[in-house]
C-alpha cells in the first residue's frame, strides 16, 4: 500500500487544514486546556490563578446545587423518549396526509424560529400565578397551579416545554423528510398483510428511519446537557431554590455571577466528559450507519 | 524657509494641544443610567454631568448605561480581563465591590476635604473588607435600608389606626386578618426578595449592634428569636397573607408597581434606589404611606432597629484609567455638594452625605424614616462573599416557597452559608 504524504503531495493539503487546524486550536483545545487547568484553582477570571489541587472537586462534591443539577439532568433524560415517541407518532400521522398537514406542520415549527430566550420569557409570563395560562384554571378551579414555584411542577415544566414541546416541529420536520426515503411498496405489503397504523409505524416506519431516530435521540441528550441554558435563565434561573438548576446553569451561576472562575471550571469538567460520551456515541452510531 | 517651518510647526503643535484638550473624555459606566422613567436616575445624572462639564471645560462626560446583575459585574469583570476600560463606574457597595478591589484606586488621597462629609458607617462600607482605615474604593451615592411601607387608606378601610404601625407581631397579625377579612390583599410580594427584605429587617431587630458578629462566629443564626421570626413569617405566607402570585412574578419591579398601584396593603420595599418612599408617596399620596422599620418581637432585646447599608451605590475610579485625579473629582462632584443633593431630590434617594440631607414637608414618611435611622444596623448580606445573596435566596426559596426545607434544616444550612468564601 503506498502511503500518501508529504512527499506525494507536497504541502497543499496541510495548508488548505492549516485555518481549520487554527480554528480547532483557537476555540476548542485552548479553552478545554484552559478550563481544565483552571479547574484546579483558586480564581475570579481575571489576575493571578491560584493552584490548590483537587480542592474544587471537593467542594464539588459536597454542593447540594451539583447534586441538584445532576438528578435535574437525569430527569429531562427521562423526557427524551416520551418526546421522540410523541414526535414520531405525530409526525407519522402527518404523513397519512391529514387535510391541511402542511399548515399543522409549519405551525408545529414556529416555537423553533422563536428560539429559547423568547421562548423562556413568553412562558414566564404564561406560567405565573397570575399569568394567562392559570386565568384560565382559575376560571375552572378556582385556584392557581404553581407552574413555577412548585419544584416539582417546575422541573417537570421545563422537561416537558423544552424536550418534548419545542423540539416538535424540528423532529416532525426531519422524521417526514426521512420517511419520504421509505420505499411505498413496503407500505403497501404492510397493509396487504392487515397491519393498521401502530403496526406500520413499529414494524415498517421506525425500522426504515433507524438511523434518524438515532441522531434525534443523541441531538436531545445533547440539547439536555448543554443548550438548556437560555431557557432556564430566562423562565425559572435555576429556581425556586434548586429546583431546575443545572449544570450549565451552575457553571453560569458560579463563573459569572460569583466570579468563582476556578470552581466554575471543575463543572465545566464534568459537564465535558458527559459531552463527550454523548460525542463518542454519535460517532459511533455514524461509524455503524457507514459501515 | 526656515520661517515657514518653524510656522508650520508651532501650527501643528497647537493642533495637537487644541485636539488633545477637546478629547478629555471621561467615562462612566452605570447600571442605573438606563432609568428614563420619571424618578429614574437618568434625568438627574444628566443634569450632574453637564455641571461637571461646566466646571471643568475642555472635558466631556461619555456616561454609558451598561445593563444590570448579573451582566453588568460580566462586563467589568471583561474590563478587568483586558486591564482596559472605562474610567469610572458605579458599583454594589460590600461584597461586589471587594471582589474588584485590585482593579479599583484608593480614593483615599483625593477626598480628604469631602470625606468628613459622609456618615462612618457608608466609608466603613466602601472601605476594603469593610473595615475602617482600609484604602477606600469608592464614594458612596446613596444609603439603602429596608422596611415596612403601608397603604393608610387600606388601614383605615379594615378598620385599623392608620396612624399606628403594627409592630409587634400580635399586631402586625391582627392586621393582617382585617385587611384580609376586608378583601385587601395584606402583604403585596415581588418575587422572594419580600421575604428577603423581612429577614434583613428581622436579623437587624434581632441582632441590634451586633450583627457583624454573625461573619466572625461571634453571634449565630442559631438564635431563638431568629427562629421565631422565621416561624412568624411562614405563618404569615401558609394562611395566604402573603400575596403568593408575586413568588412566581418575572421581575420584582411587578411587585413594587403593583404596590405603589394600590394593589396590596403592606410591601417591604428600600430606602433608595428602587420601591422607596418617594416612588410609593408620588403614586399613593404623600399623606397616605406609613412606615416601620421591623416587626420587634417580645423576646428581643432590640426594638425599633432600622437595617441601613451605609451605602447602598457608589462610584469608584480604575486603576487603568489615565485620568485617575480627573475621574476622582468627578465621583466628589457626583457625591458631594449640588451633585448629590440634585440626585436626591430627583430619585428619593437617601444620601450618606451629612451636608445633603433632605428634608421635603410634602413627604411625612421620610421623617418618619430619618427617626429611625438614628436606630441604624448593619444589613448583613454585604459582609458576606459576593455571591451570598444568591445561594441566601436560595435557601430562602426552600424554606418558603417550596417546603423543602424545615425552620430548623433551614438555621443549620444558612449557618454553614457564614463559613463559605
Amino acid at each position: 500500500m503506498r502511503h500518501r504524504g508529504l512527499d506525494t503531495d507536497g504541502i497543499a493539503p496541510y495548508l488548505f487544514l492549516t485555518p481549520l487546524l487554527v480554528l480547532l486550536v483557537l476555540f476548542i483545545l485552548y479553552p478545554v486546556g484552559m478550563n481544565f487547568y483552571s479547574s484546579f484553582t483558586q480564581w475570579k477570571g481575571y489576575g493571578p490563578q491560584k493552584w490548590i489541587g483537587l480542592a474544587n472537586y471537593g467542594t464539588m462534591v459536597q454542593d447540594q446545587s451539583f447534586w441538584a443539577s445532576i438528578v435535574n439532568t437525569g430527569l429531562f433524560i427521562l423526557y427524551i423518549p416520551i418526546g421522540t415517541v410523541f414526535t414520531l407518532v405525530v409526525a407519522a400521522l402527518l404523513r397519512e396526509g391529514i387535510r391541511g398537514w402542511k399548515t399543522y406542520r409549519a405551525v408545529l415549527y414556529i416555537p423553533n424560529l422563536l428560539g429559547y430566550v423568547v421562548m423562556g420569557v413568553i412562558f414566564s409570563i404564561y406560567l405565573r400565578d397570575d399569568g394567562a395560562l392559570n386565568a384560565i384554571i382559575r376560571a375552572i378551579s378556582g385556584s392557581p397551579i404553581h407552574f413555577l414555584i412548585d419544584p416539582f411542577l417546575a422541573v417537570n415544566s421545563i422537561g416537558f416545554i423544552l424536550v418534548v414541546w419545542l423540539h416538535l416541529g424540528f423532529g416532525i420536520i426531519y422524521f417526514l423528510a426521512a420517511m419520504n426515503g421509505i420505499d411505498r411498496s413496503i407500505y403497501e405489503a404492510a397493509i396487504i398483510d392487515g397491519a393498521g397504523f401502530w403496526k406500520t409505524l413499529v414494524g415498517v416506519t421506525v425500522p426504515s428511519i433507524r438511523f434518524a431516530v438515532e441522531f434525534f435521540i443523541v441531538f436531545n441528550f445533547i440539547e439536555v446537557f448543554a443548550r438548556m441554558f437560555s431557557f432556564i435563565y430566562t423562565l425559572t434561573q435555576g429556581g425556586p431554590g434548586y429546583s431546575t438548576f443545572t449544570l450549565e446553569y451552575g457553571i453560569f451561576d458560579q463563573g459569572f455571577q460569583k466570579f468563582h472562575v476556578g470552581y466554575a471550571g471543575a463543572w465545566s469538567t464534568v459537564l465535558f466528559l458527559f459531552c463527550a460520551v454523548i460525542s463518542v456515541v454519535q460517532i459511533r452510531l455514524m461509524h455503524r450507519r457507514d459501515a | 524657509m526656515k520661517k515657514i517651518v518653524f510656522s508650520l510647526g508651532a501650527v501643528l503643535a497647537s493642533l495637537v494641544a487644541v485636539t488633545s484638550l477637546a478629547a478629555q473624555t471621561l467615562t462612566v459606566w452605570d447600571f442605573k443610567y438606563g432609568e428614563v422613567n420619571p424618578g429614574g436616575a437618568q434625568a438627574p445624572l444628566k443634569q450632574i454631568d453637564a455641571l461637571f462639564e461646566q466646571a471643568n471645560p475642555g472635558v466631556k462626560v461619555n456616561h454609558v448605561s451598561q445593563p444590570l446583575e448579573p451582566q453588568y459585574y460580566q462586563i467589568i469583570q471583561s474590563a478587568a480581563t483586558a486591564n482596559d476600560g472605562p474610567d469610572v463606574a458605579m458599583f454594589h457597595p460590600g461584597a461586589r465591590e471587594y471582589g474588584f478591589d485590585d482593579v479599583l484606586v484608593d480614593l483615599g488621597p483625593y477626598i480628604n476635604d469631602v470625606k468628613g462629609q459622609f456618615t462612618q458607617a457608608s466609608i466603613e462600607m466602601v472601605s476594603i473588607g469593610g473595615k475602617l482605615g482600609a484604602p477606600i474604593k469608592l464614594l458612596p451615592l446613596t444609603t439603602q435600608g429596608f422596611g415596612f411601607y403601608y397603604n393608610k387608606a387600606y388601614f383605615k378601610k379594615a378598620g385599623l389606626d392608620p396612624e399606628k404601625a403594627p409592630k409587634t407581631p400580635k399586631e402586625f397579625l391582627a392586621a393582617v386578618q382585617k385587611l384580609k377579612a376586608a378583601g385587601i390583599v395584606p402583604i403585596t410580594s415581588g418575587q422572594t426578595y419580600t421575604v428577603d427584605f423581612f429577614l434583613r429587617s428581622a436579623v437587624a431587630n434581632t441582632y441590634g449592634p451586633n450583627v457583624a458578629g454573625l461573619t466572625d462566629g461571634s453571634q449565630s443564626f442559631d438564635n431563638p428569636v431568629f427562629k421565631e421570626t422565621l416561624v412568624f413569617l411562614k405563618e404569615l405566607i401558609d394562611k395566604g397573607y402573603v400575596e403568593k402570585d408575586g413568588f412566581s412574578r418575572p421581575y420584582f419591579m411587578d411587585g413594587i408597581d403593583k404596590f405603589a398601584a394600590g394593589g396590596g396593603a403592606i410591601f417591604v420595599g428600600l430606602l433608595s434606589d428602587v420601591g422607596n418612599w418617594k416612588i410609593f408617596s408620588d403614586k399613593l399620596g404623600g399623606s397616605n404611606v406609613g412606615y416601620f422599620p421591623a416587626i420587634n418581637f417580645p423576646d428581643s432585646k432590640y426594638r425599633d432597629q432600622q437595617v441601613v447599608q451605609g451605602a447602598g451605590i457608589g462610584y469608584g475610579v480604575f486603576t487603568w484609567s489615565k485620568n485617575q485625579k480627573l475621574a476622582a473629582d468627578y465621583v466628589k462632584f457626583v457625591t458631594t455638594g449640588e451633585g448629590t443633593k440634585i440626585y436626591a431630590a430627583a430619585t428619593g434617594a437617601l444620601s450618606p452625605n451629612t451636608a445633603a440631607a433632605s428634608s421635603d414637608a410634602s413627604y411625612p414618611v421620610l421623617k418618619t424614616i430619618q427617626q429611625y435611622l438614628k436606630n441604624g444596623q448593619k444589613d448583613y448580606p454585604p459582609l458576606f462573599y459576593n455571591g451570598y445573596e444568591d445561594d441566601s435566596n436560595r435557601l430562602l426559596d426552600q424554606l418558603f416557597v417550596t417546603g423543602g426545607l424545615t425552620v430548623d434544616q433551614f438555621i443549620a444550612e444558612y449557618q454553614k452559608l457564614t463559613l463559605k468564601k
